[in-house]
């Protein structure tokens, strides 16, 4: 999957939703702004680790997709 | 940097443009400060996170003019003169010159590099050249950060994220500015200048697919599509090597990140389904000889059935080095390298890695002169030097001229009235509700389509004519494209110049008789040709394209 976010580490600052050169995160207004990737372009992503380098908390993690696994 | 309100916009003024804001994007800036001249830079993306370097690299190549065998300026420019084409001695004298100052800046912004035994840096060889070229960097995953925070402190140089640039603007032969739309607020920009450096970058993605069948899943950045050539082209610069310059790497299975350069120039030996080392066969320097050979080879042992699998096998390094690679410079390679390994349970040290050949990327070169300047006055090209290095040493050499030449013309007065018009089309989908409207993925997927079907690493001319005529058919559907909202659009518009860059490849390629030269054989001109060893030169003559030849011995 592109990343997960980890809604109790992140303080909603907001740096991987500006660094994701794919635009496909976005803070989601319904989980409080915690970031989310947009469902409709989640295949976008490019697996750069962008966002990951851009959080100041830790709070991403990545699960990689099936597809890239087998 | 002048900005202005517009009816339409924005319209920008500035002495030199900057289109791209990637490694070579920075290398500009960088001597745009040195050159204390005004500048804009702007492109897709934020400063600190666009383009091939956003998520790390792991080596640098320089000559650093040692004792060492090959490390000297004659050897550097005499291994780019055999082996490429289009370059000219004085340009590759150029990037040699430019390695100190730009791995000072590499240093002063905190890039740590592995040192050497004996003191220094530690450096090794790689793609088939005579000296060991390559730096190691442990700390790969931050350079573009660490660049642009010095970049955006930089007196005279502006900064504008998020522009996709949709074309560029000449009058009588000179370069005379850009325009494009915010992908956030979607505000049209347009920017007038006396001189440009185009950075948009030197491959292009998504013209292929890999096994994933994700075109967003691939080795360099999917976010260039071919800009550098399409855009320039359209005003008349003249493109070098669109057909035999397409390039690809061997991919971790099943995943789009590069990496080979480590693996190959630390010595991983490349198995087939049997569990045999082949690469002998296909080049005397093994799996660290040309990457095109470990390409043709793997391809050729795939026709015969000995893979897939294919695998690179590092057991046979000692712990220290395995560690090093897979914990040192891949994840500066791609940030996710190691999230990657936990999913598949890979480690050097006890299991080969399994590879796949990736998609191919396409590329080339814009006709440049000994100072960088393309066949449009006043364009200098950024991206025309390889890997990590050459985009940056590229762009800051091609702005040391292109500073200068600013000092020689007035600043640009831009058609307002063509931006107008441009603007009204290049939204059009946004406003395009018919039932039979194609999407982004819809306009876009055919073109992979056809390029996976025709263009591959065995091909012929009845097919490549077959597929150039289905990429016309999908361009006459492209005033048929909607775009819900400015994601898609921007998408549409990278499409746009992915499917031109495709047919100008596929017409070049049609030019040149004979295999062997590019990472494809025609089955209809199976050998090489001696004769063919020259670059081809495509550029737009009333409106078709027109072809020659360049000579190697006229460089
Ligand atoms: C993961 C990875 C690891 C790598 N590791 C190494 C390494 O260790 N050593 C090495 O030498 N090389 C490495 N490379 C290659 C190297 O990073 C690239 O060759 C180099 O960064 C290319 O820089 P560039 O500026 O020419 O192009 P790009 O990085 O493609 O930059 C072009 C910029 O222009 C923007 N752009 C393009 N078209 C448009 C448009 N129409 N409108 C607006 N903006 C546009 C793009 O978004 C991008 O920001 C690696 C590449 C990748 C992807
Ligand atoms: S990995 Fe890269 S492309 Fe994917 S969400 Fe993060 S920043 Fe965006
Ligand atoms: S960068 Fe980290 S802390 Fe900031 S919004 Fe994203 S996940 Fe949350």
């Amino acid at each position: 999957m592109p990343p997960l976010f980890d809604s109790e580490k992140c303080i909603r600052c907001g740096m991987c939703v500006r660094d994701c050169p794919a635009y496909i995160l976005e803070l989601d207004k319904k989980r409080d702004r915690t970031p989310r990737v947009i469902e409709e372009y989640r295949l976008e992503c490019w697996h750069c680790g962008n966002c990951r380098i851009s959080c100041p908390c830790g709070a991403i993690s990545f699960e990689f997709p099936l597809y890239t696994l087998v | 940097m002048r900005v202005t309100k517009r009816d339409w916009g924005s319209l920008y003024e500035t002495d030199v443009l900057i289109l791209g804001t990637g490694a070579s994007g920075m290398g500009a800036a960088l001597k745009a400060a040195e050159k204390h001249a005004d500048v804009l830079m702007l492109g897709k993306g934020t400063l600190e996170s666009s383009g091939s370097l956003g998520g790390g690299n792991d080596h640098f190549m320089a000559v650093l003019d040692t004792d060492e065998a090959y490390d000297n300026v004659e050897s550097f420019v005499d291994f780019y003169m055999k082996s490429a084409y289009g370059y000219r001695r004085e340009q590759l004298a150029q990037w040699h010159d430019a390695f100190a100052p730009c791995l000072a800046v590499l240093d002063e912004v905190g890039t740590e590099f592995k040192p050497g035994e004996g003191g220094g840096r530690y450096r090794s060889v790689g793609f088939g050249q005579p000296g060991a070229w390559w730096l190691h960097i442990v700390n790969g995953r931050t350079i573009k950060r660490n660049l642009a925070k010095k970049i955006r402190r930089l007196n005279g140089v502006s900064v504008l994220d998020d522009i996709q640039i949709t074309r560029m603007f000449a009058r009588d032969g000179k370069v005379t500015g850009c325009m494009g739309f915010n992908v956030l607020s979607g505000e049209t920009v347009a920017v007038a200048c006396k001189t440009a450096v185009t950075c948009l970058g030197w491959h292009a993605q998504r013209a292929a697919n890999n096994s994933t069948n994700n075109p967003f899943n691939c080795w360099f950045t999917p976010f260039t599509t071919g800009s550098y050539f399409t855009q320039a082209y359209h005003i008349g610069a003249a493109v070098i090597n669109a057909d035999i310059s397409g390039r690809t790497t061997m991919l971790p299975k099943g995943w789009g990140a590069p990496g080979m350069n480590g693996i190959n120039n630390m010595g991983g030996h490349e198995l087939n389904a049997l569990g045999e080392r082949f690469m002998g066969k296909y080049d005397p320097m093994w799996e660290n000889g040309k990457r095109r050979n470990q390409i043709m080879g793997t391809e050729q042992e795939q026709l015969e059935g000995y893979g897939p699998p294919f695998y690179m096998d590092m057991r046979h390094f000692s712990p220290e080095d395995a560690y090093h690679l897979q914990y040192v410079l891949m994840p500066a390679d791609k940030e996710t390298y190691l999230d990657y390994c936990a999913a598949r349970g890979i480690d050097f040290r006890a299991t080969p890695l399994e590879v796949e050949i990736g998609e191919m990327a396409l590329s080339g070169m814009l006709l440049a002169d000994e100072r960088m300047e393309t066949t449009v006055k006043g364009l200098f090209a950024g991206c025309n030097f390889t890997s990590f290095s050459g985009a940056m040493c590229g762009g800051y050499v091609a702005m040391n001229h292109a500073a200068d030449d600013a000092a020689k013309y007035d600043m640009a007065s831009l058609d307002e009235g063509e931006i107008r018009a441009w603007k009204e089309k290049d939204e059009a989908p946004l406003r395009n509700g018919a039932p039979n409207a194609l999407t982004c993925t819809d306009f876009e997927n055919p073109i992979r389509q056809v390029m996976d079907y025709y263009a591959g690493f065995r091909r012929n001319m009845p097919g490549m004519k077959l597929a150039l005529e289905k990429l016309e058919l999908i361009a006459s559907r492209r005033e048929k494209v909607k775009a819900k909202n400015l994601h898609e659009l921007m998408r549409l518009h990278e499409a746009f110049d992915l499917l031109e860059l495709c047919r100008m490849h596929l017409d070049a390629c049609l030019q040149r008789r004979e295999s062997g030269r590019g990472m494809y054989k025609l089955a209809d001109y199976p050998d090489l040709d001696p004769a063919l060893d020259k670059g081809l030169v495509v550029r737009l003559e009333n409106g078709s394209p027109a072809y020659s030849w360049l000579e190697k011995q006229a460089l």
